[in-house]
């Protein structure tokens, strides 16, 4: 077991007739960055969702964070939501919840899942708008935030409940460069601290310079798994290598 | 026997036992509505996609108490077995016994669900005079209600079919992203209902909830059918007896729009409270 956070065994997942996931074996230690990159339609986004019980999958297994989903027993309601609360979800869309400010966005489930005392989900959630650049944006809406900053707020969101791994699904896709910077900057500085995050990007100057390992999906497989410099620049599948001189 | 009448015609006209019933409750209770939503989560297990039995019923717990208790329990029973249901898809085909089990939660949850729709339908599609009719006159031999419970329990039924759609759609109307967003910070299905679905499905039913509470106070002059005296029959009384339609009649009209103006203001107010803190922060937005 040694360190690993997530242990996901011959993962398979089915839409229909078409294989989605082609049987994914993978581990993610305490503290490493791994950045997924792949074709479009290579399964990343499933897979990323599979870990926290957002989607369900046909065979296999996933360990993650001290709890096991298995295909053949889905898990009930209670233990999926503990899971969650320990594996934070950042969107492509961001979906903050439009009806509230910045920071009840943040500190809604730290107080309603962690019944946490106001005080205490206050002082973090500000602390984590300062972290991620938005000090003094607390009573902003969504609506009045630029896309941007309305990703930081939502990664401050699921920092909020401190969670064991972080996923993040193409955070930055839905930004123009400039803003996408703000939010890589943001992930570089969280990359750097002790999370564990998985990131789903297309940002390949990001993903070599952040990322511990770099996994490659292509037509729902897991081609391949090593260091950026190793899987960049000397990549053994031949998938890979055209995706890299592609990109 | 005109003194009577007469003596009686301010009380009637003001403080008239079906007037105090529109006016001062009909709009708490509606918001109060909100509050009781806990027992809806089937909404949220939809994503409030599509129409569902459980929204349809969750309108009705704001507007008839009477109802509230039963719905209440029905609610519970049916997040249980939805939530019985959901498992049987995923399950093994191997279980027997769990298998049946599971099944008959799920033909219960249709029940549930085909039970709500009959009712909606049945209501909606029918003229809220005949249900008055029905109620009073046609249960007597079985039921006999007050012409008053009829007359309230009449409206309520009806007006919940229509109020029960409104909020089935505003639900419907919130991307599932939201619902996913909750779920993935390890909400429960009714805490993603009520702390983010719900405040956003309110906003877009404000409108149509305010018509329909207008359409309601205005309705009630249809209740004169089953014998109860309110604003607008007492209206006729009092036009008989002083041989006069036009007094009574433009006071009588006054004394509606007395009730649903403010009702109109108040949920305008309400409607731009709502959305106000967006466009003020919008004003104070870096460009």
């Amino acid at each position: 077991m040694s360190d690993a956070i997530i242990r996901v065994e011959s993962l398979r997942k089915f839409h229909g007739k078409r294989e989605i996931l082609r049987g994914i074996d993978a581990e993610v230690r305490r503290g490493e960055t791994i950045a997924i990159v792949g074709p479009s339609g290579g399964g990343k986004s499933t897979f990323l969702r599979c870990l926290n019980g957002l989607t369900s999958f046909d065979s296999g297994t996933v360990s993650i964070a001290g709890m096991r989903l298995e295909a053949a027993t889905p898990p009930d309601a209670p233990s999926l939501r503990a899971l969650r609360a320990r594996v934070g979800m950042v969107f492509q869309g961001f979906h903050l919840f439009p009806h509230l400010t910045a920071l009840e966005n943040i500190c809604l489930a730290p107080r309603h899942v962690r019944h946490e005392s106001p005080e205490t989900f206050q002082a973090r959630g500000r602390a984590l708008l300062a972290r991620v650049g938005l000090a003094g944006r607390e009573r902003a809406r969504p609506m009045s935030l630029s896309g941007g900053e309305q990703q930081r707020v939502a990664i401050a969101r699921a920092l909020a409940m401190e969670p064991e791994v972080l996923l993040l699904d193409e955070p930055t896709s839905a930004l123009d460069p400039q803003m996408r910077g703000e939010v890589l900057a943001v992930l570089r500085d969280l990359a750097r601290g002790n999370s564990t995050m998985l990131v789903v990007t297309h940002e390949m100057g990001f993903a070599r310079a952040v990322a511990s390992r770099i996994w490659v999906f292509d037509d729902g497989r897991l081609v391949e798994d090593g260091p950026p410099a190793e899987v960049c620049e000397r990549p053994r599948s031949e998938r890979a290598r055209a995706f890299f001189a592609a990109g | 026997m005109i003194h009577p009448l007469r003596l009686q015609a301010p009380c009637g006209l003001l403080g008239g036992p079906l007037q105090v019933e529109e006016d001062s409750r009909a709009r708490p209770r509606i918001r109060s509505a909100y509050g009781r939503l806990p027992f809806a989560h089937r909404a949220f297990a939809l994503a409030g996609r599509e129409a569902n039995a459980q929204e349809r019923l969750v309108a009705d717990f704001g507007i008839r108490r009477q109802l509230q208790k039963a719905l209440r329990a029905l609610a519970r029973f049916r997040e249980i077995s939805s939530g019985l249901h959901d498992g049987a898809r995923q399950t093994n085909e191997r279980n027997g016994v769990v298998r049946s089990i599971l099944r008959r939660a799920a033909q219960q949850r249709q029940c549930f669900r085909g039970a709500a729709h009959g009712y909606i339908e049945a209501f909606r599609g029918t003229p809220v005079l005949l249900q008055l009719y029905l109620l009073y006159y046609g249960l007597a031999p079985i039921v006999h209600l007050s012409a008053l419970s009829a007359a309230i329990l009449g409206l309520g039924l009806n007006y919940a079919a229509y109020e029960a759609e409104v909020h089935r759609a505003a639900i419907a109307a919130i991307p599932a992203s939201q619902t996913e967003a909750a779920a993935a910070l390890g909400m429960s299905r009714l805490q993603g209902l009520r702390l983010v679905l719900l405040p956003q499905a309110l906003r877009t039913a404000l409108p149509a909830m305010t018509n329909d509470l207008i359409s309601l106070l205005k309705d009630s002059s249809l209740v004169s059918v089953i014998t109860v005296v309110e604003l607008t029959k007492q209206m006729t009384i009092t036009a008989v007896d002083v041989r006069s339609w036009a007094l009574p009649g433009i006071t009588c009209a006054a004394l509606y729009f007395a009730m649903s103006y403010p009702l109109a203001r108040v949920a305008a107010r309400l409607e731009a409270k709502l959305f106000q803190t967006e466009s003020l922060e919008l004003q104070g937005a870096p460009a």
